[in-house]
């Protein structure tokens, strides 16, 4: 045999994907399950005038997500939790402070709890999965395990959940810390509420807010969103700008970083970010408002595009980790997805 | 079963660099993420050897069997034992012991000393090929492993390499030795691409051998070491974790014996295992009608 490839490396492979979809179905595509579901970051680069930004500026002023500590899985499915909180409503839930190589990991969304397990933990838990990530030669290193709460028979007296239920509380590994968020389904119920259970139950809860940052650039030269244009140009563009770099129109000494062609430039680019938990829910709600406050097309104004930008976590490898929406005058979203890690590890 | 989980480091020698305490190198290598390691104890060869009547040669061993000496206890205090947890779990350290060998005929007081199997693991490193096709063919080994120094030349072939992937058996390589010498470098390097051409990288395992904490390296930096090795990526990755986890389970097995089912009393189960205790006897009283105080754990098909 030939001795092996040690010079010539190949670069790790990304999934990238860019895709134009109508402005009026752009809410019912996106955020879906293929896109991931919870984000811990979300920023928001919109040039031009707008003069309501305070209702972007606010939207997640109301907004709060729990840190929950040692929190075993089966008190999720406990009867009382199911029927209160789980039934109804939407929670949002995912473990915290796992190494997705190494430990198992929960993420509890739209009614469905995924375990991530390891070989062992799945052949000691009893419940039927498939294999989410295989390594080499067909050795599976990650188990996907996933329940469906909201189904009809998963009810306290039904075989299905003594059975689940059974089987998580045997496994002692299950206990994680969690940051958790519920939304209730009447407006009248508070969504303290669920923090007071869980504090009433004897767990450690505490109340975290997202952090809000905003800048706002003067004078910038931002790129259009032309036919032509590559939209990983005007994607870098926007990255950079997040991270307060400047792209001038010409090549400067100390940076190769320039606008991208075609440009304009503007007087002002408001740029926002978020860094919290965010269901998708919460998610789409913003890309609503921003649909909406966007400026119709007329002929003096200059082409103009919203960007909005979701950073995901990493651990559910399956999902794209960042996606991106430019929301134009006219009909057509642009959406670019980022996803870093695939399902067989070769 | 106590199987190992994540990253894996079986190679810290007990016998460390003089400027440094074993204490130390282990705590670094729980803080860089490793959930298992393994203390190896290297015996050389004239440990193995019998000597006739003589056995005052050497100053301290008098007895043949004092001669393998029994693991290391190692003193950490409670604290420092969940200051070691990765993740709220806690590290298991496990003790090997490693033999020096270039004569396949001493392997006899290997298998007849009691301390041998105190140890969890055991390894063999062949100074030259007999050693090497024996370790292979006979030997009740986990790990083969390899020494840059002391090997002078092995040749093995297909046949051979599959002989001990069959049986179980995993080849490591070590990746300290290569943070100190280029010639040691290049030696390693030699013989992992050996493994890789006749045995296509099958059955490897990586570890250290770091005497110093210097020397240890982080998990995912030792799976970008395996590329070197001619290890894909998916290979090197699996080289830390599932290899780890086999060669434990194999030690496990090599303790009791090819067996199918186990069975240990209910009473010295963990706290993690006592539901299966707690179901068995549900189960009895569900299908007998009458609760049994049986002591023994057994499948419900061997109850008479």
């Amino acid at each position: 045999m030939i001795s092996p490839e040690v010079v010539n490396f190949d670069p790790p492979r990304f999934l990238n994907q860019e895709y134009t979809v109508k402005r009026d179905q752009i809410l019912n595509k996106v955020p879906s399950e293929e896109f991931g579901n919870h984000f811990h970051g979300i920023t928001a680069v919109l040039p031009g005038e707008i003069p309501e930004i305070a209702e972007i500026q606010d939207f997640f002023l109301d907004s709060i997500f729990y840190r929950v500590e040692k929190f075993p899985v089966h008190k999720l499915l406990e009867p009382d939790f199911l029927s209160a909180f789980l039934k109804k409503g939407s929670l949002d839930a995912r473990t915290l402070g796992t190494w997705s190589d190494v430990d198992q990991s929960i993420i509890f969304e739209s009614g469905k709890l995924h375990l991530s397990v390891g070989k062992d933990v799945y052949q000691e838990l009893g419940l039927s999965g498939h294999t989410e990530i295989t390594s080499s030669r067909k050795q599976t290193a990650t188990y996907r395990v996933t329940i469906d709460v909201r189904d009809e028979k998963f009810i306290p007296d039904c075989k299905y959940y003594k059975r689940v239920f059974w089987c998580l509380k045997n496994q002692v590994c299950l206990q994680f810390d969690w940051i958790m968020s519920w939304q209730p389904h009447d407006v009248d119920i508070c969504p303290s509420s669920f923090a007071a259970y869980l504090d009433l139950l004897g767990f450690g809860v505490a109340q975290c807010k997202p952090m809000f940052e905003e800048r706002i650039l003067t004078q910038t030269h931002i790129p259009m969103l032309h036919p032509e244009t590559d939209l990983l140009d005007v994607i870098e563009w926007v990255g950079a700008a997040a991270l307060n770099i400047t792209c001038p129109k010409e090549e400067d000494y100390a940076s190769s970083m320039i606008c991208p062609e075609p440009s304009y430039k503007s007087e002002k680019v408001h740029i926002l970010k978020w860094r919290g938990f965010f269901p998708s829910s919460q998610a789409k709600q913003l890309l609503g408002v921003i649909l909406r406050l966007h400026p119709e097309v007329t002929e003096t104004t200059q082409p103009a595009w919203f960007n909005l930008t979701f950073h995901g976590f990493d651990e559910f490898r399956t999902a794209p980790n960042i996606w991106s929406v430019f929301t134009t005058t006219s009909d057509a979203c642009h959406v670019f997805t980022s996803q870093t890690s695939r399902r067989k590890i070769k | 079963m106590n199987t190992v989980q994540g990253f894996c480091d079986f190679n810290i020698p007990f016998r460390c660099s003089p400027t440094t305490t074993l204490r130390e190198v282990v705590i670094r290598a729980v803080k860089l993420g490793y959930g298992a390691i393994a203390i190896n104890t290297t015996i050389e060869e004239d440990v193995l050897i019998t000597t006739k009547k003589k056995s005052n040669k050497k100053g301290d061993a008098i007895e043949d069997k004092k001669e393998i000496p029994p693991p290391p206890k190692l003193n950490f205090t409670q604290e420092e034992l969940d200051s070691f947890k990765v993740h709220g779990k806690n590290v298991r350290i496990l003790h090997r012991l490693t033999v020096m060998l270039s004569d396949p005929t001493n392997t006899q007081k290997l298998v007849q000393s009691v301390n041998t199997k105190s140890y969890d693991l055991i390894a063999v490193c062949p100074t030259t090929t007999a050693a090497f096709l024996h370790a292979v063919a006979n030997m009740d080994v986990d790990i083969i492993t390899y020494h840059p120094i002391d090997t002078k030349e092995v040749r093995f072939n297909r046949r051979q390499y599959h002989q001990a992937t069959d049986r179980g058996i995993f080849f490591e390589i070590p990746y300290a030795f290569m943070l100190r010498d280029s010639t040691m470098r290049k030696k390693i390097i030699q013989i992992s691409h050996q493994y890789h051409a006749v045995g296509k990288s099958r059955n490897i395992i990586i570890g250290s051998g770091a005497i110093t904490p210097m020397e240890l390296r982080v998990p995912y930096d030792v799976a970008n070491l395996g590329l070197l090795f001619g290890l894909t990526e998916g290979e090197a990755r699996s080289a830390l974790t599932l290899s780890g986890r086999s060669v434990a389970l194999h030690a496990v097995t090599r303790k009791t014996g090819k067996c199918v089912s186990f069975i240990s009393e209910t009473d010295k189960l963990g706290p993690e295992e006592r539901w299966k205790a707690q179901e068995i006897a549900d189960a009895e009283e569900r299908l007998l009608g009458k609760p049994e105080t049986k002591k023994m754990k057994m499948d419900s098909d061997t109850v008479s």
